[in-house]
Formats: structure tokens, C-alpha cells, sequence
């Protein structure tokens, strides 16, 4: 029950971080609704059997997870007159949600931006310098991008190269609705003019191309 | 291969003008200070300000960005599409 508590008062808060942001990149970037990372994986996890939890109770159904609160917990209320297990179960609720939306928000962790790379670089930026976390960053595109190279040389029998990506990137952008604007425009001049593929992924992803979409390319 | 931003000029070109999107409400219009806009790639992505400048005066020659008469304000001119650059690109 606690998790059905904590998934409704998680969704509330979220509701007012959007109305506050406006805007709903905000909510897929910066949040852990970008669902693909691990924590926004577990999130997500728990939003749903909280959900089947939920819903299971109302409809009568105990799956066996509706326990009231653990002995230790009612010690806390033994001398007085204790609460319904109803409004046990929504403090309890509301505790949960609120650390594991501060858990799971940039205010946790200094400089997280809800990606993986993002994570590894905030927790390593305490012991090591800047020039350590650009080659961290560095080494870890050069890797996801030759990874992807090889996947493609894999599927289809040949190698990438500079023009099919332009193409594929043409199409892509096409399909999303932003292939006209001047950002984008940048961006398949600058691409036209690389030789080497390797180099056309690497401009793409330091130009802020998510590793995502690099996939999406790819495939 | 370069994933420093300040040394790739594709790159930071697109940066720059995501930029003029985050800072300013109307972007078709000169009305974003200069200035502001080379502080937010200096503090967002520590792209040196004479990189960016670089980088400006590069996308207002190919007719992507306008600026102001003093030269202090800049934004996305409204009619890029009909730039020799876009054409070029644009299919």
C-alpha cells in the first residue's frame, strides 16, 4: 500500500514540476521519466506494481503486500491513540515519494542530467578534474560510436559511411518535423563536408545528439 | 576526431544557435544581447568567447543569423530558408 501512496504522491509532485517548468523536455530530459536510464527503469517498475497494488485493494483484492505498518513503526504511536492504518499508509506513502523524487531529480546529485553519462560524470567530478572527465567523455563516445559502426558493418554487410549517415540523418530529421531549422541545416552542411564517419558521429554527439538517437541511425 | 566543442566548428555552431533559443522569447528578431549569449557558452559549456565569436560571425556570413546595427544584438534571421546556405543544404 505504501508503494501505491508513494506513486500517487510522486505523480502529484511531478504535476507541479511541470507546471512550474512549462515544459515538457523538461520532464524527459531532466527527470526520471527519462525512463531509460536504470533509476528511471526502477521508477517505473515501482509506479506499476504501486499502481497494481493500489488497484487490487480497492477491488478487494489482497495480493498478500497490503500489511500495515512494521512493529517498529507503531511503537512510535503506542501511547497515543494511533492512526488509521489508512492515514499510516499515506504518510508512509508520501515519505517515499518525496526522497525518491529528490533521489531521482538533479537535486541530488550536483550536475546530473538524468543520463547515465550524466551520473557517472557528476559522482566522478568530486575526486577527479576537468581534463579527466573530458577524456572520460571522450573515451566513452569514442567506444558507444565504434560500437555502433560495428553493428551496422554487422547488419549490413558494409561499411558506414559519411553519405549514408547524412541520408539516414536526413530522414530522420524529416520524420520528426525538425529537419527545417537553421540548427539542423548546421548541422548536415557540417557533416557533408567530414570524410571520415567516425568523425561525422563524433561532431553529431558533441553537438548534443543523444546516444539514443545515434542508435536510431544506426539501425 | 574532437569532442571538445570549442574545437569542433559544426558543433558549436549548432550549440550556438540552440542557445539563441534558450535565452530569448523571440528569436526571429536582433534582440538577444551579444554578450549574454557568449556568457551562457562560456558557463554552460566553457567554449572560450573569441571560439564563439568565431563561430557568430561565421553563421551571420552565411545569412543564418542577424544582428542589430551597432552589431550588440542578435537572432535568427526569420528568412534563413532563402539563404544560399540552406539551399545548398535544404533538400
Amino acid at each position: 500500500m505504501y508503494v501505491f501512496w508513494a506513486a500517487l504522491f510522486t505523480a502529484i509532485l511531478y504535476y507541479f514540476d511541470y507546471r512550474k517548468n512549462h515544459d515538457i523536455s523538461y520532464f524527459t530530459n531532466h527527470s526520471f521519466l527519462a525512463w531509460r536510464t536504470p533509476l528511471g527503469l526502477f521508477v517505473l517498475i515501482y509506479l506499476a506494481i504501486g499502481l497494481l497494488i493500489g488497484g487490487g485493494y480497492y477491488f478487494g483484492i489482497d495480493i498478500g503486500l497490503n500489511k500495515p505498518l512494521p512493529e517498529m513503526v507503531k511503537q512510535f504511536f503506542r501511547d497515543g491513540t494511533e492512526p488509521p492504518v489508512f492515514v499510516q499508509h499515506i504518510v508512509a506513502g508520501s515519505i517515499l515519494a518525496y526522497t525518491t523524487r529528490i533521489l531521482a531529480s538533479s537535486k541530488a546529485i550536483p550536475g546530473y542530467d538524468g543520463t547515465i553519462d550524466g551520473a557517472v560524470e557528476s559522482l566522478l567530478k568530486g575526486e577527479h578534474d576537468e581534463k579527466n572527465i573530458e577524456d572520460i567523455r571522450y573515451e566513452g563516445k569514442k567506444n558507444h560510436i565504434q560500437k555502433l559502426l560495428r553493428q551496422y558493418r554487422k547488419n549490413n554487410n558494409q561499411a558506414m559511411d559519411v553519405n549514408i549517415l547524412v541520408d539516414r540523418l536526413r530522414t530522420y530529421l524529416k520524420q520528426t518535423g525538425t529537419y527545417n531549422s537553421p540548427e539542423n541545416a548546421v548541422l548536415l552542411e557540417g557533416l557533408e563536408k567530414e570524410t571520415n564517419v567516425e568523425t561525422a558521429f563524433f561532431t553529431l554527439a558533441t553537438a548534443g545528439f543523444p546516444k539514443r538517437r545515434l542508435q536510431l541511425l544506426i539501425k | 576526431m574532437e569532442a571538445s566543442i570549442s574545437k569542433n566548428s559544426t558543433a558549436l555552431k549548432v550549440l550556438l544557435l540552440k542557445a539563441i533559443y534558450e535565452l530569448s522569447n523571440v528569436i526571429t528578431d536582433p534582440r538577444l544581447d551579444k554578450d549574454e549569449l557568449l556568457i551562457y557558452l562560456k558557463k554552460k559549456y566553457s567554449i572560450p568567447f573569441l571560439k564563439s565569436e568565431e563561430s557568430l560571425v561565421e553563421l551571420i556570413d552565411n545569412g543564418l543569423i542577424v544582428q542589430s546595427k551597432d552589431g550588440s544584438k542578435v537572432g535568427i534571421n526569420e528568412k534563413w530558408q532563402q539563404t544560399d546556405f540552406a539551399q545548398s543544404v535544404l533538400i
